[in-house]
């Protein structure tokens, strides 16, 4: 059983997210253990979490980060919590090779 | 090359393409005879439309590579230009130009540049350009260059080649026009080779600029599936 933080689906990839709004950049920071054992990607950003601007702001630093179309990601789970999981479209096995080499330089807590 | 990429590229040549090979070709001389004035226009904008709509599908499946980061002032370049662009448009529509198609014996009336036309004699023409250049600015990515670029360059370049075109087609009258407008918007008006009467332009085409600056501002993501970011 994969605890994290990307498990693939039928068409795509869950990737599970510990945001921070109101930061100071728009960053990936690394990867955290969740409260429920398994493991997040930390990310960073500048706007607050009213009106979904976090969560917008989240899904197109993904995408810039991850070179998909912004059409392509979504959040499917917690959209009002710092813990999130986002939804990728496509290819579970290219996106699980490509995701993972671009977090494999990640500090891991 | 990715494949989103590459898919993009082909749609936005095969728009391109279409658009220089019916307007500005032999074909639209050869095609027009065989189909008539109305005939050729029905076909070129039905061509335009489905192969346009290609090009917003490549584009929204094109993956964000990013060439610069989005910042304040480039988010801002849009919200602060479109208003020109949609009076551009909303008056450049509603107003009788002598550039447009078919449209050539209107050079030679009077005032053959009313209203917006002293702004600039292609209204519609840099609203769209003004449109993709903000929009390329404020995103910033590969494909967004790519997409938002090509119409950039096909709408202003357009602009010269309709000139070019008119020139021929209107003789002593197209001297008459271009003295009293200019392609650059405001320029005429700064050289005052020409003066903005309001009344001409209407208050109610830029009340309607304004409205649909104001629809595409608060609908954009449910027309584009994206909202207005603006970072702090």
């Amino acid at each position: 059983m994969p605890d994290g933080p990307i498990i693939p689906t039928r068409d795509g990839v869950r990737v599970a997210i510990r945001l921070s709004p109101r930061a100071k950049s728009d960053r990936l920071l690394g990867i955290a253990g969740t409260a429920e054992g398994g493991r997040a990607i930390k990310v960073s950003v500048t706007p607050p979490a009213r009106d979904g601007q976090a969560n917008q702001a989240l899904l197109q630093l993904l995408a810039r980060a991850w070179r998909l179309p912004r059409r392509d990601l979504s959040i499917v789970v917690g959209a009002a919590s710092r813990s999130k999981i986002v939804r990728v479209v496509g290819e579970p096995r290219q996106l699980i090779a490509k995701l993972s080499s671009e977090i494999a330089g990640f500090p891991d807590e | 090359m990715d494949k989103g990429l590459l898919s993009l590229v082909i749609a936005g040549v095969a728009f391109c393409g279409s658009h220089i090979l019916l307007s500005s070709t032999r074909m639209r001389g050869s095609l027009r005879d065989q189909l008539g004035e109305r005939g050729f226009l029905a076909v070129y904008s039905l061509t335009s439309l489905v192969i346009f709509a290609w090009f917003v599908a490549a584009y929204s499946a094109a993956p964000t590579i990013a060439l610069w980061p989005r910042q304040r002032w480039t988010a801002l370049v849009p919200v602060s230009v479109m208003p020109l662009a949609t009076i551009l448009l909303v008056a450049g529509y509603s107003t009788r130009n002598p550039t447009a198609v078919g449209m050539e014996r209107l050079a030679r009336v009077d005032d053959p540049a009313p209203g917006i036309l002293s702004v600039t004699r292609h209204p519609v023409m840099w609203a769209i350009g003004l449109w993709a250049v903000s929009h390329l600015i404020a995103n910033g990515d590969l494909s967004s260059v790519l997409f938002f670029g090509s119409l950039a360059c096909l709408s202003l370049g357009g602009t010269v080649l309709i000139d070019h075109k008119k020139q021929l087609a209107l003789g002593s009258n197209w001297s008459r026009l271009a003295q009293v407008t200019s392609n650059l918007p405001f320029a005429a008006l700064l050289a005052r080779r020409t003066k903005l009467r309001w009344r001409d332009l209407g208050i109610l085409r830029v009340a309607a600029g304004l409205l649909l600056y104001a629809v595409l501002y608060l609908a954009h993501p449910i027309i584009t599936g994206l909202p207005i970011m603006v970072p702090s």
